[in-house]
Parts: C-alpha cells; sequence; structure tokens
C-alpha cells in the first residue's frame, strides 16, 4: 500500500516531460480513474516542504483512499514503464523476451527465430546471463517446434553447453560478489577490537586465488569486482600507489566496456571519486582537478539520466571540489561553494545517502575549523551527528571527534571536551589512532577540564607543533576524510593562519 | 525479395480483446497516425497483398515508405500485446514489476523499491518463476549497496543473496536435467510415437529407471517434480505400458492441477497428459472415461490461459487426432466423417501453423476416414498430401503405412496399370531401407502377385497365406504399432470374407 507523502515524493520527482507523458497515458486509461488524476493535480501543486497529509484532510473533494491511491500509483508506474521502455537496456531486452513470446504464442516461428538471434545478441553483449538462460529456454522451444531432423540434437546438445556456460558465469559472478560484500562489510563494519586483525584479513583477500589470477574472472562483470576488491584492499592497506593503479585500470576498464557503466554506474562514479581522493592525498591537486573535471562533463552528459545518479554524482562533485579548495587553502572560493552544498543537502535531504551526507557534512566542519568559524563548524558537526552513529563508517566517527575537540576546545566548552577526550582516548586504546602525531595531538589536550585548568598557551602549541612536524602527518584510510588538524595546530602556534597552512601544503 | 507477411499474419491472429486494447493503447498519440489507417486496412483482408496495400494507399505519403509504416504498425501492434498479456499473465506482470522496482530506485526512492521488491520476489518464488528471480536478484544486490549507504543494511546479506542466487541456478539446473530427458522423449515421441526396436527400447526402460526421477533433484522445486513426472509419462507412453501409463498420466495431471499457473506456462503437456490418458482408457474399452478426457481438452479452448493461436492450435490438434484414432480404430467411419468438416475448417484456419508432425497424422486421419466410407477418391487427395510432402522424415512411421496403403487404395479404386509402376517404386524405396518390417515385407511380397492375379481361388490362397504370414510378424511388438494406422489384418479379411474394410474392422473390436 502506498502512502500520500511517498506519492507526493513520487510525483515531485517527475520532470515536466515525464508528467507530459502521464497526462498522455491517463487520458487512453478511460473515465474510472478521474479520482486518481484528481488526486494526482491537488498533489504536484502541493510544495516539497509542504505537509501533504495535513492539506489533503483540508479538501473534501479529494480522494485519498488507500484503493485510489494505488491505482494513481500504478498509473504513474506504468507511465513511467513506456516513458523509459527503450532508454533503460534492461527494458529493452526484458520487452524484447517478451516480443519472442508473443511471436512463439502467435505460431510465427520464423519470425520468432530471426528476433532471438537479435536479443541473444543483445543480452551476450551485455553479459545478461540469467537473461541468457531465460532466451535459451525459447530457443529450445523454438528448436522442438522446427525439428531440423540430423541438426536437433547437435543443436540442442550446443544449446545446454550454453546454459551450463551461462550458469557457471553467472556463479562466478555471483562469487566475486560474495569477496566484494565480504570485504565492504569489512571496511565499514569491522569493530575495533577486530582490528588489529585488519591487515591480515586484507593481505589474505589479496592471496584469494580469485583476486590473485584474473584468468579466473571469467567475465567482464567478474574483472571489475576483481578491480574493484584489489583497490578496496590496497586502499584499507595505505597501498596508496597500488590503489591508484587500479583506480586507473578500472576507470580505462570502465570507459571501454560500456555494459559495466550501464550495469554499474554507481560504481564508475566511485571510482572517479576514489581517483580524485587519493590524488589529493598524493598533494597532486591538478590530477584531482582532472579528475573533477570528468565528474563534472559526466553530469552534463546524456549518460547519467536517473534521479539517483545525478544526485550521487552531484554530492561526489562537491566533496571533491570542496576538498580541492579547503585543502589548496582557497577558503572564500571554499566558502561559496559551502553554501551550495547546504543548499543542496537541504533540497535533496531524503535522497542523499547517508554515508555521502556524512562526508560532506565532515569536510564542510573541517572547511568551518579552517577558516576559524567553530560555531558554523558546531552546527555542521552537529547536522552529522544528528545522523545518528549506528552503522556509520568507523573512520567518520573517529576523526569527526578530532574535529569536536577543537571545537569544544574554541568554545570553552570544557566539560563537553572531557567526554569527547575520553572517548578519544578509548579509541587510541582501540588502537584507531595508531599514529604517533594523531595520538600525542589527543593528548595534548589531557588536562584541560575546565576554565580554571591552565589552558594551553601559544608556547605549548609551539612546542607540540614541533614535535609533531617531525613526523609525517597520519594518512587516513579512507582518503575522503582529510582533516588538517597540523593546520590548527600551526595556527595556534603562531604560524599564522590555517589558510596560510594549507596554500603552503599545496605548494609544497 | 518478397514482402513479410508477418503483421498481417499478427493482426489477424488478435483476439476481439487484444484488437480493442491495441485501439485504445494507439490512441495514446494525439493527430492522425498512418500506422492506425494501414491496422484498420489490414483487419478488412482476408489475404495479405502488398501490392493491393500500396494501391490503396496509393495517394497517402507513406507508401513511399511503406515497410517502415509497417515496422511502426508491428512495434506497436507488439507493444500493445505486452501491456495485454501484463494484464493476464503472472510473468509478464512480475516482469513489468520489475521494471517498476528499477524506476522506483532510479528515483532515489529506495524505501518504496526494496518494498515492492519484497512483495514481487515473492510471488515470483510462489510461482518458481526462477528466471525472473535472477532478475530480482540482480536489482537487488544494487538496492543492498544503497541501503548500505543509508545505513540500512549491510554487506553481508549481499553474500547471502549471492548463495540465494546460486541456489536459483541449481534449482534451474535440476529442471534442466528432467527437461533435457523429456525433449528426447518428445522428439522421439513426436516421430514415432513408440519405441520402434529393442535398442530404443533399452534406452527408455533406462531413463525409467534412473533415479533421479524420485531424487530430491526432482523435489527441488514443483516444476522439476512436473517435467521428472512428465519423463516417466512419456517414457510408459513410448514403451506401451499402457497401465503404468494411466496412473502416471494420471499423478501428472494431478500435480499440473494443483497450481493453475503451471498449466498456463506448459499447456502443451497438461493436453498432452490428457490425450494419453484419453488413450489408455479407450484401450482398457474404459469408453466413458476416454471421453470424459477428451471433452476436456475441448473445454479448454474457453480458458483465458489456452487464447493464444499456439494453444489454440495444439487444443484443435490434439482434440482432431484423439477424436479421429478413436472412431477410426474402433472401424466408426461414418460416426468420423461428420467430423470431417470440422477437421477441414481447422486445417484452412491453422495449416501454416501447425507442426508438420501433427499435420501429418491429420492428413492421414482424413484419408482413413475416406478409405473407411469407401470414397476413395477423397482419400486419394489426403494421403497424396503425404505422400508428396516435401519433407518425409517428419513421420516416418505414417509416411512408410502411407505408401502400403496407397497400393491398397489405387488396388481398391482398380487402377491396376499404376499399381503395377507403384508396386516398382516400393520395391526400389524399401530396398535402400535397412530398417524394413517383416510386415513391409511380407506386404510387398504376396501384394504384388495379387495385383496382377485375376480375383479367384488363386487370389484367395494368397490373402490366406498373406493373413498367416502377416498375422505372425504382428506378433512382434514392435511392428504392431502399423495396425493403429492401417488394419492390414481387417483388410485381408475383408477381402477374404468379400465384407468391407470398415465391417471386419468394427468385428474386430467391437465397442461397448
Amino acid at each position: 500500500m502506498i502512502s500520500l507523502p511517498e506519492l507526493h515524493t513520487i510525483i515531485n520527482s517527475l520532470n515536466k516531460p515525464e508528467k507530459r507523458f502521464f497526462k498522455l497515458l491517463s487520458a487512453t486509461e478511460g473515465s474510472n480513474i478521474d479520482k486518481a488524476l484528481a488526486l494526482f493535480d491537488f498533489i504536484e501543486r502541493v510544495n516539497e516542504k509542504e505537509d501533504v497529509l495535513a492539506k489533503a484532510k483540508k479538501v473534501s473533494r479529494i480522494d485519498i483512499s488507500a484503493g485510489n491511491m494505488n491505482v494513481l500509483f500504478e498509473l504513474i508506474l506504468k507511465s513511467q514503464r513506456n516513458f523509459y521502455s527503450e532508454t533503460i537496456t534492461g527494458f529493452a531486452i526484458t520487452d524484447e523476451i517478451a516480443n519472442l513470446k508473443i511471436l512463439v504464442e502467435k505460431a510465427q516461428h520464423k519470425q520468432c527465430r530471426k528476433m532471438l538471434k537479435k536479443v541473444k545478441g543483445n543480452a551476450i553483449a551485455n553479459e545478461k546471463f540469467s537473461t541468457l538462460l531465460h532466451i535459451l529456454d525459447l530457443e529450445k522451444q523454438l528448436l522442438a517446434t522446427e525439428l531440423l531432423e540430423k541438426s536437433y540434437k547437435e543443436e540442442y546438445e550446443k544449446l545446454n553447453r550454453e546454459r551450463d556456460k551461462f550458469i557457471e558465469l553467472e556463479k562466478n559472478i555471483s562469487a566475486y560478489y560474495s569477496l566484494y560484500a565480504r570485504l565492504r562489510y569489512e571496511l565499514k563494519n569491522s569493530r575495533i577490537t577486530e582490528r588489529k586483525n585488519e591487515q591480515k584479513f586484507y593481505r589474505d583477500l589479496l592471496k584469494d586465488p580469485l583476486i590473485k589470477n584474473p584468468a579466473l574472472a571469467l567475465c567482464k562483470k567478474s574483472l571489475f569486482l576483481l578491480h574493484k576488491c584489489r583497490s578496496l584492499c590496497y586502499g584499507a592497506l595505505g597501498e596508496q600507489q597500488l590503489k591508484i593503479t587500479q583506480l586507473l585500470d578500472l576507470k580505462v576498464f570502465m570507459q571501454k566496456h560500456d555494459l559495466i557503466f550501464n550495469e554499474m554506474p554507481r560504481q564508475y562514479l566511485d571510482v572517479l571519486f576514489n581517483l580524485g581522493n587519493c590524488h589529493i592525498d598524493q598533494k597532486k591537486p591538478h590530477l584531482a582537478k582532472n579528475v573533477l573535471s570528468e565528474m563534472i562533463l559526466l553530469l552534463n552528459s546524456k549518460k547519467v539520466t536517473a534521479t539517483d545518479l545525478e544526485i550521487k554524482l552531484r554530492a561526489y562533485i562537491y566533496i571533491l571540489e570542496l576538498l580541492i579548495l579547503t585543502s589548496a587553502g582557497k577558503l572564500t572560493n571554499a566558502g561559496e561553494l559551502a553554501e551550495t552544498i547546504l543548499e543542496f543537502l537541504n533540497k535533496n535531504e531524503a535522497v542523499v545517502n547517508r554515508e555521502d551526507k556524512a562526508i560532506l557534512l565532515f569536510n564542510l566542519t573541517s572547511f568551518n575549523i579552517y577558516k576559524g568559524d567553530y560555531k558554523r563548524a558546531d552546527e555542521t558537526l552537529d547536522m552529522l551527528r544528528k545522523q545518528g552513529d549506528r552503522n556509520s563508517r568507523q573512520d567518520i566517527i573517529s576523526y569527526s571527534l578530532m574535529q569536536e575537540l577543537i571545537i569544544r576546545f574554541e568554545l570553552k566548552e570544557y566539560s563537553k571536551l572531557q567526554l569527547v577526550h575520553s572517548a578519544l582516548n578509548t579509541l587510541i586504546k582501540q588502537d584507531v589512532f595508531k599514529h604517533p602525531t594523531e595520538i600525542k595531538f589527543i593528548r595534548f589536550f589531557n588536562n584541560i577540564t575546565s576554565k580554571t585548568t591552565s589552558i594551553p598557551s601559544s608556547g605549548n602549541f609551539l612546542n607540540l607543533y614541533k614535535e609533531i612536524h617531525k613526523q609525517l602527518p597520519a594518512q587516513n584510510t579512507t582518503t575522503s576524510l582529510f582533516f588538517y588538524y597540523q593546520a590548527y595546530i600551526s595556527c595556534k602556534a603562531g604560524h599564522g593562519t590555517m589558510q596560510e597552512f594549507l596554500s603552503s601544503q599545496f605548494k609544497s | 525479395m518478397k514482402p513479410s507477411n508477418l503483421l498481417f499474419e499478427i493482426i489477424k491472429s488478435l483476439s476481439p480483446e487484444e484488437q480493442k486494447y491495441f485501439q485504445k493503447s494507439s490512441s495514446l498519440q494525439q493527430g492522425d497516425k498512418n500506422y492506425l489507417k494501414l491496422y484498420t486496412y489490414l483487419t478488412e483482408q482476408d489475404k495479405y497483398d502488398e501490392a493491393q496495400a500500396k494501391k490503396h494507399f496509393g495517394k497517402e505519403s507513406f507508401v513511399k515508405h511503406f515497410p517502415s509504416e509497417k515496422n511502426q504498425l508491428m512495434h506497436h501492434v507488439l507493444r500493445s500485446l505486452r501491456a495485454y498479456q501484463h494484464n493476464n499473465n503472472t510473468e509478464a506482470y512480475i516482469n513489468e514489476q520489475i521494471k517498476n522496482i528499477q524506476i522506483l530506485y532510479n528515483k532515489s526512492l529506495y524505501r518504496l523499491a526494496r518494498r515492492e521488491l519484497n512483495r514481487i520476489k515473492i510471488l515470483a518464488y510462489r510461482h518458481e518463476l526462477f528466471y525472473s528471480i535472477l532478475e530480482i536478484i540482480d536489482l537487488e544486490k544494487v538496492v543492498i549497496d544503497i541501503e548500505v549507504r543509508f545505513d540500512e543494511s549491510n554487506m553481508i546479506l549481499l553474500d547471502d543473496l549471492m548463495k540465494e542466487k546460486n541456489e536459483v541456478l541449481n534449482k534451474i539446473s535440476s529442471f534442466q536435467f528432467f527437461e533435457d530427458i523429456l525433449t528426447g522423449l518428445v522428439v522421439q515421441y513426436n516421430k514415432y510415437s513408440f519405441v520402434k526396436d529393442q535398442h530404443e527400447r533399452q534406452k527408455v526402460e533406462a531413463i525409467l529407471r534412473n533415479k533421479e526421477l524420485n531424487s530430491a533433484k526432482a523435489h527441488s522445486s514443483r516444476k522439476a517434480l512436473i517435467a521428472a513426472n512428465l519423463c516417466k509419462t512419456l517414457a510408459l507412453r513410448l514403451l506401451h505400458r499402457n497401465e503404468e501409463l494411466t496412473i502416471a498420466a494420471a499423478n501428472t495431471i494431478k500435480l499440473f492441477e494443483l497450481e493453475e499457473e503451471f498449466i498456463a506456462e506448459r499447456p502443451v503437456y497438461y493436453i498432452m497428459c490428457y490425450s494419453f490418458l484419453a488413450r489408455c482408457y479407450a484401450l482398457q474399452q474404459k469408453f466413458n472415461a476416454c471421453f470424459s478426457c477428451l471433452d476436456k481438452i475441448r473445454s479448454l479452448q474457453l480458458r483465458p490461459a489456452f487464447k493464444p493461436t499456439v494453444l489454440q492450435i495444439a487444443i484443435f490438434t490434439r482434440t482432431a487426432i484423439n477424436d479421429s484414432m478413436f472412431y477410426l480404430y474402433t472401424g466408426q467411419f461414418d460416426k468420423h466423417q461428420k467430423l470431417v468438416p470440422s477437421l477441414i475448417k481447422g486445417l484452412d484456419q491453422f495449416e501454416h501453423k501447425i507442426p508438420l508432425e501433427e499435420l501429418c497424422t491429420i492428413h492421414y486421419v482424413l484419408f482413413m476416414s475416406h478409405f473407411g466410407v469407401e470414397n476413395y477418391s477423397a482419400a486419394l487427395y489426403w494421403l497424396n498430401k503425404i505422400l508428396n510432402a516435401p519433407e518425409k522424415n517428419i513421420r516416418p512411421d505414417i509416411y512408410r503405412i502411407s505408401r502400403l496403403a496407397n497400393l491398397v487404395l489405387h488396388y481398391e479404386m482398380k487402377n491396376f496399370s499404376l499399381l503395377n509402376y507403384l508396386i516398382k517404386a516400393n520395391q526400389r524405396y524399401y530396398e535402400t531401407k535397412k530398417d524394413i518390417y517383416a510386415f513391409e515385407k511380407i506386404f510387398l511380397k504376396y501384394f504384388r502377385k495379387i495385383a496382377v492375379t485375376p480375383k479367384g481361388q488363386e487370389t484367395t490362397k494368397l490373402y490366406e497365406k498373406l493373413k498367416e504370414e502377416i498375422s505372425q510378424s504382428f506378433t512382434d511388438p514392435y511392428q504392431r504399432f502399423a495396425l493403429e494406422y492401417f488394419d492390414f489384418d481387417s483388410w485381408i479379411t475383408s477381402k477374404l470374407h468379400n465384407l468391407s474394410y470398415k465391417q471386419t474392422v468394427q468385428a474386430g473390436r467391437r465397442i461397448s
């Protein structure tokens, strides 16, 4: 059963051509959908931010019964199916199979044979192996009607061999997906206590025959997942150069094979995004900018048609752009972008996924800290916190605590600072923060418990700066999270503004 | 290149409901539509004549790109048929719902997509639509990925999903295992109806003994179970083990009838089971049970699931063959004559779409019907259709019987001059055959003599010898099948006792 707010969301998601097509289609449906159409018109006029349920209750002529809402929902989906029938590959193949079945039912076997060849070729090109199993069934049915005496047995056995091959290929893809799933689970959900075993997990995975030996990846989809798993493993192990090599391979591979982009467009966006992050991490902003340009080009191309994809791509572009600007110390430009990002998040609150939203808010907090606007930083951090910590990415949770440490200190909220500090100490014990610079930074705030406590002077910060400066900054396992706490220390130590620190980093 | 009349045939095959649906859906686009003009014209024609059609639309500009206009119309007709099926067929419905999931997902409405996905997956599992389940799992992979990003799922579910997918693939493999056996049996059945020698018998018996038919593999899905039961049923039919076949066919029918959808998915096999059962009852002289099976097949015509042309054809051919075989086998040629107009009407309607092996059988029953009532010229007309067909190997058993029956027919028609030539041609034909049956050899040997011997005591002796020797050969189960097509024994008896063929057949197979 569909609810009124859900219908409201769907109708709001329709663009003008889609709405026009809906009206055209509904005109052919007869008069029994009049009430549903009236409901559509009513919902269409309700603003995105308004409470559609409250508004509907005030209008007596609108039928918001479950039955009518369902009729409207079905009608919208029908119009969408027709609207996209020829543009979505999966839809086209499904329709072609349906056509084949119609021709079989209408006993048009010759024509069916001709069409079958085309559909099969299309499905093979798109590695739609489960669809191919379906097509093979139809082909066998046809063969039985044709009864080509001598070649029948031979043909049938050929089809059986094809079937076994397609099943093997599907199982091969499944095996790679299972590895990928375990890897992603580990990356996202590994508990801190298991952290010591992490390296072993990724190293073992890299030794898995499926990952080690590309010859075991029997199709392009499997090969894609192989590269993807490798890049995730290298990323987790902090082997940036190997990760970049894998990501570049993946990018070229996806550009070369349209079917992978069509099947897994989100993965392509992930590849570009990760690549951009790696370049920033390696302080190669020109390369990161190139990736950003590629993403912008993609956004304007016809390849990205689905709302979901567009939002994801926009989120990635914003994150990458903000990172490029902030890490280069271009805080004025970043300020304008930050406003746009907040507007974007506000507008697409329900549809931006939690992970992307968290990364955006994390980076906005970093930006506000660099700018010295701690109140604003507190606001964006609060937005991040409101998302809830359950199952959030471990790195976001930990590094946002580091941001909070600075914010509480600057806002002189010492009791809260104590709580944050204690949480960070636990993370040190759990080996989440392993790098000496990170540990030194956290321990620096050890004794600040109240206003009365001696607040560290710029001299103290200078000492910390000197100590930390001896060592390279810690590398994050997830490169989309860059928080240069060193910039803060440098600023507090009297070495100029954070912006200046970041600019110098950029130049170096 | 000859213009294709596929479009015309499809338009002509549309049911009134489908026509109505097409007209309704074609009003989606506004303005004058050429394809609709073409559609209206084609519905009014009895035969497709492209030159005539072009002449009819001579003043229209679209006549210059007539093939593309035909394509356009075809595209719209298929589209409307797909949409029509969506309302009348579970698989089509589920496939449309899968598209809905993709749409909701593309619109970032993940929760709704997940809800629809769960609903449709249950439905697909209930109907064991394995290929649709695989499509759904493919979509679910992406949905899980997104849910993980929204913290509403975890990646272990993806691992579980892959295990689920492998299970579905295993179910497909199990089902296909029986399907492969079944297809082999069907091919054999379509060609001969019986095992024709010891070697074939052993092969089919080995299938029946295959433990997999009752294994966990057979119980991996209801579809696999039906396929396994169909294998048993068909094997028993080929082996002519009628007592066991009665039970097996009834069991398979029961399995089918547990779920209407399975009948809709494999209607031809369902019809076939009833047809086997009818035959078993007829052979057991349980004529009422036989007729109720035949009536059951006939009644299927009216069920919506059996509306598609291919099924209407299957019902027509099965009914035509079963009814005919019953009347002809029991010598009720006069009664069968009443069926002839409906058979001819069916042939006119479907002739080019009827599977060739069944078309051959129908031609044969029409020959036998006319032969039985001594309308030899009509009998010759139908027999020639078999003998002059370009492909002789569609039903080799019927073709070979027809060659011998042709001799008998011309003998009855007193075409002695032609008969001489035919006997020689037949001898040449059989000389090239390694697998000539004893009864064929015996019949040819004596018939040649009978044909050239004037009627009298000498011919009676020849008939007696023929009867004695041929009866001996019919004790062989692999040769006995011939009597179901043409009762040589009865024909010889009719000649010996100066009776009609009809009388002797009736006397031999008295019906209650």
